[in-house]
Order: structure tokens, then sequence, then C-alpha cells
């Protein structure tokens, strides 16, 4: 019994990291209409900003370079949008898929030229201590990731639906054309978004590297669990990544005891499958373009 | 005269919401049916339910006299179903020819002519002849529901939906328009006409039907299907309603000087 | 039913206005003699190089037919696959588990394998096809990749280890290019028929707008599906012809997605849709690519990815299409649509 409560509650743990790289990726896709495939790679960047600062003479602790890599990676996010993508907003869907593909490998290939293909990690001295509630385990760094994940979700929904930008990027989302005539600055706001899907991304990579060794091409694996975390909990709701994020967690984390590790990927792409085929809006979503 | 298009009690819901209920009327053969109603009555989606591209919860429609409930799209196509759509939908990567000799080439029943005659020959008679080999993205909106309309022609159907066709246009492109509906409607083919300009449906339908809430308000002659209270509530508004008896004398007046100016100008005759 | 091209319009889109009379008449020229060109170089190179670089010139050829495997369907429908490697994986296995397990002659391994790839398109088709856009890359995707796994764990055909194959007689460099270059006629030959007639008006019909194709009496799951069947056909013939070739099939190997994606990349930098643009697109990256590789290990992916956004940005139809004069430069154009309305 107590056995598969670890099972759930490591599931949930891991959930909490696919929730907050997911978060980013599901606003790119629900907003700006970009299933960003460099996304893996600017939460690459985040980890490797993190491991850094924490390598450098600062020996930066990595929750404290989670600001620094949010303004770092938004930055980085608004001006690829501002310069690359915005030429092909209303472009087919192929070519954001191909100018993102791009983007990818370059960042890749930057990855390797700068820091190479070595693993990397970052481990400070708490990195190995756990919570021990009754029979459970519980890592810290894990907790840390989830509960984050949590507050982001909360603090984004709130400015999505309170603040004015954050309506003005709602509104950019349901209809480009109204958004434009109601004086919404639409190449500005599409560099926003991106900005900071892009800067998520970055405190998702800064976690990740607490909890996981990372290396230049972890990107790609890493956006295909966005995607999947991003069906299976719907565009249009911000807590729609979060329930996906925790339901894949705990599909995985089931997967590796009862199929062993090999089969986690099949399991989790046959149940995405089944989703795409049976409710194409996710848990709580609404059906994308 | 024979029937063209029954439907017998069609109902259509979208989970919670009834879009059409219990839905029956008959369209003749030869006959135009105008289908009016304020906006989120069911119009669009009744002719949906007629061309196969959703399908109805319950009831039963038929084309002439075979049973076509639930049929997909293509296959009422090819039965003799075109429809246009309310926002206009061409194939803008392709030229007016070849949008229109798609539609020759994919639901062009018989005629005994080939696809290729068939639409130079409707691109005369719609008289687009002279954009044919312009790109479909690359013209005006009246040219594009033009096309639209050619491409449902090549299709030699029997029943044309066609839903605000004639929204957008000026009053010289209105006048062009509702005479070639006309004409379309002299070689053989039954029309629904989904409007919202009183004037064209007042001069162009034999019998008008009203929708409301998904259900049938009204049904019958244009004159006095604009008569009827109920209809001058929906339509207007319940201030204008009989109990509001002034300014329901006044539009109902209105509307009939109108369709009446109408039928006299175009010697139009009614069933 | 087929239309004479000659007496009307062109299929493609019209020249832009940045169309010079030199640049048409050059146009022409390419659409004509390039193919000729194309046909004599490609039966021409056995004979000049030999080794490494015919092997080079084979993988080449193994690229162009990949990527017009993927036109048909998504170039053509439009629908973006990005897993059509399970079908490369599928023709790859099928072979082998064959030829080395069973002792059959290639050829008839290879076209059972082929037909087992369409069956199998054939009837996930009307299911996977229903979804649209990302859904449908995402399904695609996740298919090939469940399929990968799920070979893991047949030990009939090696489990994760793989199969060796051992060709029973003598083969030499030449012998898999023409069998490659075969299959790479095949794939043209199957673009051109579609292409020509009205199924490729239906293709085009459904890529373009689909409702409206439908509502026009095209059946958009029987022609979604027949390309859809068709490409998973000449990919895994493809796949077929390398088992053979390389001797040596395993799952990351033939189910790797990242070929899957450079089948997608090769076609739209080529020219989606169209049938000379994806042989076009994989000859000009696979032999970029390798020059870089062979000069510049470590970065010549970073070399792609630059090509890549270049082209995406420049010539977001394609290569094809502009060489040809039915698309000009797309700097301006596509930048406008985001710009603030002065109303």
């Amino acid at each position: 019994m107590e056995f598969w409560l670890q099972i759930v509650v490591n599931g949930l743990l891991l959930g909490g990291v696919y929730a907050l790289s997911a978060l980013a990726f599901s606003l790119e896709w629900g907003i700006l209409n970009i299933v960003n495939l460099a996304h893996g790679s600017f939460i690459m960047l985040g980890a490797y900003v993190t491991w850094m600062l924490f390598t450098s003479p600062l020996h930066l602790d990595p929750f404290a370079s989670v600001p620094i890599d949010f303004a770092a990676l938004a930055g980085l996010g608004f001006v690829m949008q501002r310069f690359l993508l915005n030429r092909v907003m209303r472009g087919e869907f192929f070519l954001t898929l191909l100018l993102t593909f791009g983007i990818d490998q370059v960042l890749v290939n930057v990855g390797i030229l700068l820091w190479t293909a070595d693993p990397r990690a970052v481990a400070p001295s708490y990195s190995s201590v756990s919570l021990a509630v009754g029979a459970l385990t519980i890592p810290y760094t894990r907790l840390a990731v989830l509960i984050v994940a949590l507050a982001i979700t909360v603090v984004l929904a709130r400015f999505m639906h309170h603040s004015r930008l954050g309506r003005a990027i709602n509104a950019t989302g349901m209809d480009l054309d109204a958004a434009n005539l109601m004086g919404v600055r639409l190449p500005f706001v599409f560099a926003l978004t991106m900005g900071l899907g892009c800067g998520l991304a970055g405190i998702a990579g800064a976690l990740y590297s607490l909890n996981f060794p990372f290396s230049p091409q972890i990107g790609g694996d890493l956006t295909l669990r966005a995607f999947v975390v991003t069906c299976l909990g719907g565009l249009g709701n911000m807590y729609g990544p979060l329930l996906g994020g925790l339901a894949l967690g705990m599909v995985e984390s089931v997967a590796t005891v009862v199929a062993g590790s090999g089969a986690v990927d099949a399991t989790a792409f046959v149940i995405l499958v089944l989703i795409l085929a049976l409710r194409p809006r996710g848990l709580s979503g609404r059906a994308a373009a | 005269m024979s029937t063209a298009l029954r439907l017998d009690r069609v109902s259509k819901s979208f989970g919670g919401l009834q879009a059409v209920r219990d839905i029956s009327f008959e369209l003749e053969e030869g006959e135009i049916l105008g289908l009016i109603g304020p906006n989120g009555a069911g119009k669009t989606t009744l002719i949906n339910l007629i061309a196969g591209a959703d399908r109805p919860t319950a009831g039963r429609i038929t084309l002439g006299t075979r049973d076509v409930t639930g049929r997909p799209p293509f296959a009422l196509a090819r039965l003799g179903v075109a429809r246009t759509f309310q926002i206009v939908r061409v194939f803008k990567d392709m030229t007016v020819w070849e949008n229109v000799v798609v539609g020759a080439l994919f639901a062009g029943r018989g005629g005994g002519c080939t696809p290729r005659e068939r639409a130079a020959e409707t691109l005369e008679f719609v008289g687009l002849s002279g954009l044919a080999n312009r790109r479909a993205g690359e013209i005006g909106l009246a040219e594009q529901k033009r096309v639209q309309f050619a491409h449902a022609l090549a299709m030699n159907p029997s029943v044309l939906l066609l839903d605000e066709a004639m929204a957008g246009l000026n009053p010289g492109e209105l006048d062009a328009a509702v005479d070639l509906v006309r004409a379309v409607h002299r070689r053989g083919v039954s029309l629904i006409v989904i409007e919202h300009l009183m004037r064209v449906i007042m001069g162009l339908s034999h019998r008008v039907i009203v929708m409301h809430h998904g259900r049938v308000l009204a049904h019958g002659n244009p004159a006095d299907v604009v008569r009827d209270p109920q209809v001058v509530a929906a339509y207007f508004g319940e201030q204008y309603s009989p109990r509001g008896r002034a300014g329901a004398l006044r539009a109902v007046r209105s509307v009939r000087r109108h369709a009446e100016s109408d039928q006299r100008r175009n010697g139009h005759r009614t069933p | 039913m087929s239309l004479p091209a000659s007496s009307q319009p062109s299929r493609g889109l019209a020249p832009s206005a940045s169309t010079s009379r030199f640049r048409v008449t050059g146009a022409a020229a390419l659409r004509s003699g390039g193919p000729i060109l194309f046909a004599i170089v490609a039966i021409a190179i056995p004979m000049l190089v030999s080794g490494y670089a015919l092997r080079e010139a084979t993988a080449i050829l193994m690229f162009m037919t990949l990527a017009l495997s993927w036109n048909l369907v998504g170039g053509l429908c439009g629908y973006p696959s990005f897993g059509n490697v399970a079908f490369f994986g599928i023709g790859a296995y099928v072979t082998a588990g064959l030829v080395a397990n069973l002792h059959w002659p290639f050829f008839p391994a290879a076209g059972v394998a082929a037909l087992s790839a369409l069956g199998f398109a054939a009837v996930i088709g009307p299911v996977v096809l229903r979804l649209h856009g990302h859904y449908f890359a995402i399904a695609t995707l996740g298919t090939a990749q469940a399929l990968g796994q799920i070979v893991i764990m047949v030990p009939w055909v090696g489990g994760p280890n793989g199969i060796i194959l051992r060709v029973p007689y003598a083969t030499s460099g030449q012998y898999f290019y023409y069998l490659m270059a075969g299959a790479l006629g095949g794939a043209l030959l199957i673009t051109y028929a579609i292409l020509r007639g009205s199924w490729g008006y239906a293709c085009r019909m459904i890529r373009q707008d689909e409702i409206a194709a439908a509502a026009s009496g095209v059946n958009t799951t029987f022609y979604k599906t027949a390309c859809w069947s068709l490409s998973a056909f000449v990919a895994a013939l493809v796949g077929g012809v390398y088992a053979l070739w390389i001797t040596f099939v395993n799952p990351p190997s033939v189910f790797d997605p990242l070929i899957s994606l450079t089948m997608v990349v090769l076609a739209l930098v080529g020219g989606a849709g169209t049938l000379w643009g994806p042989v076009l697109g994989a000859f000009l990256v696979e032999n970029i690519d390798q020059y870089l590789w062979a000069r510049l290990l470590t970065a010549h992916t970073l070399f792609l990815g630059l090509v890549i956004v270049v082209i995406v940005l420049f010539l977001p139809r394609g290569i094809w299409p502009y060489l040809t004069g039915q698309q000009g430069l797309a700097w301006r154009s596509l930048f406008e649509g985001t710009k603030r309305l002065r109303v």
C-alpha cells in the first residue's frame, strides 16, 4: 500500500516539472498558435544559466538564479519573436513549425559549442535531502518544483484575467483582427507573450537543473512532453497544463513500475493518441484551431 | 409538382443547445423558398443539416424519393444538393476557372457535357469569363461570392442552398445578384435562400419560412408572413408587437410597400 | 478524368509582379529541362563515382524518395505527419524479417513489406486523419514512437538488438544505387500520376479548404486515406531497400523520429505539394549537410538550422516554386500582416 502511495507521490512530483514546462508551451500555443519546437532548448538554456551562475565564483544558489533566468530568457524570446517569428505569423502553420525547428537546431549547437555535450548537474548541499512523511520520501528539490509550478499557475491566471496587459494578450489569442482594431499593438504583444513563455521556460530550466542531469540535447524530449501535457490538459485554460502535467507524471510513474522504463514512452504515447482520438479537447480545454 | 426536398420533424442539438427543433417542411420542385429569422434562429444549422455537414439528432430528410438523412456532405453534393457558405469559401490558391471546374468534376451530374464544357458555360452564364485566370484569393469579395456561386452551379444541382449570399453587396451588385438567382431558377433549380434583406426575400420567394429559436414561427405567402404579429415581434422586438400597435403598423407597412413595389416591378407571380 | 494542362491556365500560382521576362523564360526552361538533366545525371552517376561518394549519392536518393513520400500526405493534402518514419521502419523490419528469418528473396519481401505498410496506414488512416494541424502532427509522432517501442518487445525481429541480414548473392554499390533509384522513380511516377488528374485537384482542395471540398462532392476521407496509404507504401519501399543495403536493422536506426522531421524539412524547403520540390530540397539540404559534416563535425546542424530559418523567411513556399516563377521573395508580404492598421 505504502509502495503505491510512494509511486503516486513520485508521479505528482514528476508532474510538477512537466506542468511548469507545459505552462509556457501552452501559452505560446494557445495565444500565438505557435508550436514552439525550440521550447525544450529554452529550458535547456535556463538550466545552463543556473549552472553557470552556480559554478561561477558567485556560487549563486539555484533558487536565487530564478529571476535572472526569467529575465535572460524572456529577453531572448522577445527578440526571437519580434524579429523572426513575427514575420511568419500570418503565414501557413508549417512555417512556424519549420522556423522554430531551425532555431532549435541553432540553439542546440550553440549549446554544444559553449558547454560541450557532457552531462551536467547542479547539486547544492540540500539537493539530496528529503522530507520524510510517514513512510514516504519526498525530495525537497522536487517538492519545490511542484510548489513553484502551483504558484506560477495561480499568479499567471490572475495576471491574464485581471491585468490590462494580460487581457490584451488574451484578446490577441481569441481574435487577432478584433484585438488589432481595439488598439492592441500586435507585434509588441506577440513578442511579449513569447517572452513570457520563454521566461517561464527559463524558470523551468533552473528547477530542472536541480533535479536531473542535463546536456544541450535534452530539448527534444522536453518539447515532446510539453506537447503531450498540453494535449492532455487542453488549451485555453490556465490550469490545464497543471492537470495535464500531474496526469502525465502519474502515468509515467505507474508505467515505470508496471512495464519497465522502456515502455514508459510507449504507454504515454498510446494514451496520448487515445485522448486525441476520443477527446481532443483534453481534460479541461477548448478545441484548438 | 413533385417534392424536391422534404424535412420530417428534423431536430439538432449540440450538447445542451437545441439549435433546430422539430422542423418539417417541403420544398417543391421549381420553388424558391425564403428562410428568414433573427440571428441565432438556426437557419444556417438547418442548411448544414440539409447539406450533410451535420447529422440530425432526430427526424428524416428526403431528397426527391431518396432518404438522405445523415449522409455525408460529398454524397449529398453528388446527389444534387449544392450550397454556398455565409462566410465565402473559395479555393484561394486556384484560379477562378479551376474553382468552377472542380465543382463540375466532383459533383457534376449527367448533362452530357464534359466538366470543361460545363465550367466554361457556367463562367459565361455568371459573367466571370474575364476573370478566369485570376487567382481566387486575389479578387474582391463580390467577385469571390460570384465564384462561389458559379462553383455551386457547375455542380448541376437540383437543390441550391444560398446562405446569406447577398450580404455585403452594394445596391448595384445586389440587383445583379437577384437577377442571377432568377436566371438560375429559370433553369429548373429549386432554391432555399437565407437572407436578412427583406426586399430580396420578398422579391424572390414563392414562399417564406420564418425561424425563431430553432422552430418554424410562421410560413406561407411572403406578404402574409410579414404581417404575422409573432414574426413582427421576433424581428423588430416586442415593442413593435401588436401591443405596441402604432410601431408595428409602421414597420409592417414599410416592408409591405417595398415588397409590393418589387413584385410589381419584376412581374413576379405568387402561387 | 484528366484535364489537358496545355489549354488551361497553369495549376501554379500567378507569377508575382517582380517576375521579369528573363525569369519567366528561365523558369520554363527549368521546368522542362531540369528533370531531363536530373535523369541523365542520376543514371550516369554510378559510372562516374564509386565507393564512399557512391554511398553518399545513394543516401541522397533515399532522402529524395522519403521526402516525396511525405509530400504525398503532407504537401499535397496538407496533413503534417511527423511520424512517417513508422512506415519506413515497418518496411525495413518486414523486409529484414522475411529475408533473414524465412529466407525470402528480396523483391517479394520488399513488396510484402510495402503492402503491409500500406495496409497498416489504410486501417489507422480514417481514425488519425480526423485530426488536424498540430493534433494530427502529434498523433502521428506518437504512433511512430509507440511502434518503435513495441518492436523492441518482439523477439522474432531480434527485440532490442535488431536483425542482421545476409544477402545470398553478390552485390555492389551500383546495385544498391539503382535499387534506390528505382524506388525514387516509383515515387515520382506515383506523385506525377496523382498531380496530373482529378485526384490532384481533390488533394489541393482538401489542403486549401476541407469543408468546401466536401461540399463540392470530394470524398475527403477516401482521398486523404489513399494519399496516406501511398505515402506509407513508398516510405516502406525505401525502408526495404535500406534494410538490404545496410544489412542491419534495429529500432533506434529505423524508428528514429529525426528521420520523420528530416522528411518534413526537405519537402518544405524544396517546395511542398509540387513534384520536384522534395527532390530539390533533398538534393540541396543533404549535400550541404554532408559537406558541412565532413568539415565542421560539431556545427553542421547549426548551419542547417540557419539555412532553414533563411528559407522560411524568404521563400516560404520552398525553393522550387520560386525558381519556376510561381512565387516571389516573401520578405515584405508576410510582415505586412502584423503591422498596425492605420485607421
